[in-house]
Formats: structure tokens, C-alpha cells, sequence
């Protein structure tokens, strides 16, 4: 097909085009970890218990704040993109990206989810953000930017989720192309540490949710790894706090192997 | 020479955004977005004024992830 005109945009032209490039990005990722992880697979029909296992699996942490239109748009896109491969690729595609929906919908309209106080929190920061930027005036709204962070970051952890640049347990392996790892820091890079702690939560809160409601389906329930998480950011940001917690961490270990720290039983009551 | 953010124009009038970009084999892939339509977007290769979507499911699976990528987050620092 013949390109008639080609026309160079600045940085701020560009932005005006982020929220097709933000629902893109996460139709993108989802399609590809779906693609590498072979729940779209061409050959043969996938039963449902593995697809749902592998939908229960995508880390989806700014549930909250970006809601299903990025997974309706998947549908469409995945369409268009399975088009070219086959009838039992749409077939499937579709019914994964159906039950995605149903398995979302339910979370997000939740009281639970809604009334969670780390939810809450989380949108009130960003309320607070949203307002400072009305008030600077020169910037794009907070929700969009955060839209624009969360479909790109979302699509970027599949893609290297798929790809086993990180694992289930949210390890980054950096031998394996570390500057990958600034596509997540960059999202974050806006919060500070209590902030990336309540994130955190709040993912945690949301993965148990699903957790309950699938459990006898989950064959591979995804760990989170939130101390190291937060370590390796605060190493790769340099927080003053890090050394502390490296030397408390030493302390720790050292005790613990002369056989000097000893571990408070579980049912001991608190003084 | 194209990258993150030019609009391009089909013969049929359409307005494509360019998501990302990749080479791949010697050859310069493109995603394209609809800027009317988000559901329509595009895989394909440019050559001089020339978009060729791509067919190939083999060629597909390799390029996906290196578009992905390639995802230009810079626009994105100092708050946008």
C-alpha cells in the first residue's frame, strides 16, 4: 500500500497521539506474552483450565487505575493480528481474551477493591498529583500520563515476563539485557519508596483476590518478591536508607549463623 | 527517516501513528495505530513510500517482541 504523506512530529505533537499508542501497548504485550507463552497456539486447541491459569498469571498491577478498556481493545486487536494465522487462533484468542474480561470484571467492580484503604490511597495520591498539574497548567493530566506509564509498563512487564527476563517471582535476571529494567524503574521513578511500598500492597491485594476466587484453578501461583523489589530499587536509586537496611540485613545473617537470633515462635503473645 | 511518533498517510486517507520501529533482518518494520480507530493497527515493513503488512506468523512472533522493545519512554521523563 502506497504512503502519500509522512508527517515529523515534535515532542509535544506527539504526545497529543499517546492514548492509541497506551492501549496498543497493552494490547501489544498481552498478545505477545500470550503468543511466547503458547496460549495462542495455531496447532493445537488449548483447554480452558490452561488458559485461565494463564490469564490468572498476567500481572496486572494498575488494575485500578486503568480499568478493561486496554483488555477490550486486546480483542480486536488480537483479531485483526490472528487474522493472518488462522480460524482456531481467533477462535482462541477470543475466548481467552473473553475470559479476561469476566475474570476482571468482578475484581474491579468489587466493594473490596473500591473500599480498599490501599486502593484508596492510591487514588488519592494521584488525585493530589492530578490537581498539582492543574495548577502548574503546563502539563498533561495526571490520569493521562498515568495511563500512558501503567499501558506501556503493563505491556513491558509481559513482554519480558514472556521473554524470562524476569521470573514469576518478579526477579529481574539483568545479566540478561539490564537496561530493560528502566522500562519498569522509569514507571516508578515518580515514587518514592513508602509510595512504591502502598503499589506494592495494592498489587498484592489484588493478586489474592484473584487468588481466592481461582485457587483450585491456579497450578502456579505467582510469588512477589516485595523486600527484594523494593531493595533493588532503592539500589538503583541510591535512597539514603539503602546502606541501613544492608547493614541490618548483614547484622541479621550474621547472628543467625553463630547461632545467636533466635526466632520468635508464631503463636508467642506480644508482651 | 521514521521513528516514534510520525504520522503517516495511506492512499486510502487513512492516518497511521508509528507505535514503534525495529529492524529485523536488514529490514525496517514498523507498528502502526490508527489514530481514529485504535483497534487498527498495522505490522508491516516500509521500503522507500511502500507499506507491506506483514503475513508471515513465523515473522510475526520474531518481530512482535522487538517492537515492543523498542517502545520510546523517553518522552515520558521529566513528567512528560
Amino acid at each position: 500500500m502506497k504512503i502519500t504523506s509522512i508527517d515529523k512530529n515534535n515532542s509535544k505533537e506527539k504526545m497529543k497521539y499517546i492514548a492509541p499508542i497506551v492501549q496498543s501497548g497493552v494490547a501489544l504485550g498481552l498478545t505477545v506474552y500470550l503468543i511466547r507463552t503458547g496460549v495462542l497456539n495455531y496447532n493445537n486447541l488449548v483447554n480452558m483450565d490452561q488458559v485461565k491459569n494463564m490469564v490468572n498469571s498476567i500481572p496486572m498491577p494498575n488494575f485500578p487505575l486503568i480499568g478493561k478498556a486496554p483488555i477490550e481493545l486486546s480483542v480486536g486487536l488480537v483479531e485483526k493480528i490472528v487474522n493472518t494465522i488462522g480460524i482456531q487462533g481467533i477462535m482462541l484468542a477470543n475466548k481467552s481474551f473473553n475470559l479476561a474480561k469476566d475474570i476482571s470484571k468482578p475484581i474491579l467492580e468489587s466493594d473490596q477493591v473500591k473500599n480498599n484503604p490501599v486502593v484508596c490511597k492510591i487514588k488519592e495520591i494521584t488525585k493530589g498529583k492530578q490537581n498539582k498539574d492543574k495548577e502548574d497548567g503546563s502539563k498533561l493530566s495526571s490520569p493521562f500520563l498515568n495511563l500512558i506509564r501503567g499501558g506501556l509498563s503493563i505491556g513491558a512487564k509481559a513482554y519480558l515476563m514472556a521473554t524470562n527476563q524476569i521470573d514469576y517471582n518478579l526477579t529481574y535476571h539483568l545479566e540478561k539485557l539490564p537496561h530493560k529494567l528502566h522500562v519498569i524503574s522509569d514507571f516508578l521513578k515518580d515514587v518514592d519508596l513508602n509510595k512504591l511500598k502502598i503499589g506494592m500492597d495494592s498489587l498484592k491485594t489484588i493478586k489474592d483476590f484473584a487468588t481466592e476466587r481461582k485457587k483450585e484453578d491456579i497450578v502456579k501461583t505467582p510469588k512477589m518478591n516485595f523486600e527484594g523489589i523494593i531493595k533493588k530499587i532503592s539500589r538503583e536509586r541510591v535512597l539514603p536508607n539503602y546502606s541501613e537496611l544492608k547493614s541490618t540485613e548483614n547484622a541479621i545473617t550474621n547472628y543467625r549463623s553463630k547461632g545467636q537470633l533466635h526466632e520468635i515462635p508464631a503463636n508467642a503473645k506480644e508482651r | 527517516m521514521l521513528e516514534f511518533g510520525d504520522v503517516i498517510t495511506l492512499e486510502n486517507n487513512k492516518k497511521y501513528i508509528i507505535a514503534s520501529t525495529c529492524i529485523y533482518k536488514e529490514q525496517l518494520y514498523v507498528y502502526l495505530v490508527n489514530i481514529n480507530n485504535y483497534e487498527d493497527c498495522i505490522l508491516g515493513t516500509i521500503q522507500k513510500d511502500d507499506l507491506s503488512i506483514v503475513q508471515s506468523e513465523e515473522t510475526f512472533i520474531e518481530v512482535m517482541p522487538l517492537i515492543l522493545d523498542n517502545v520510546d519512554m523517553s518522552i515520558f521523563e521529566n513528567g512528560g
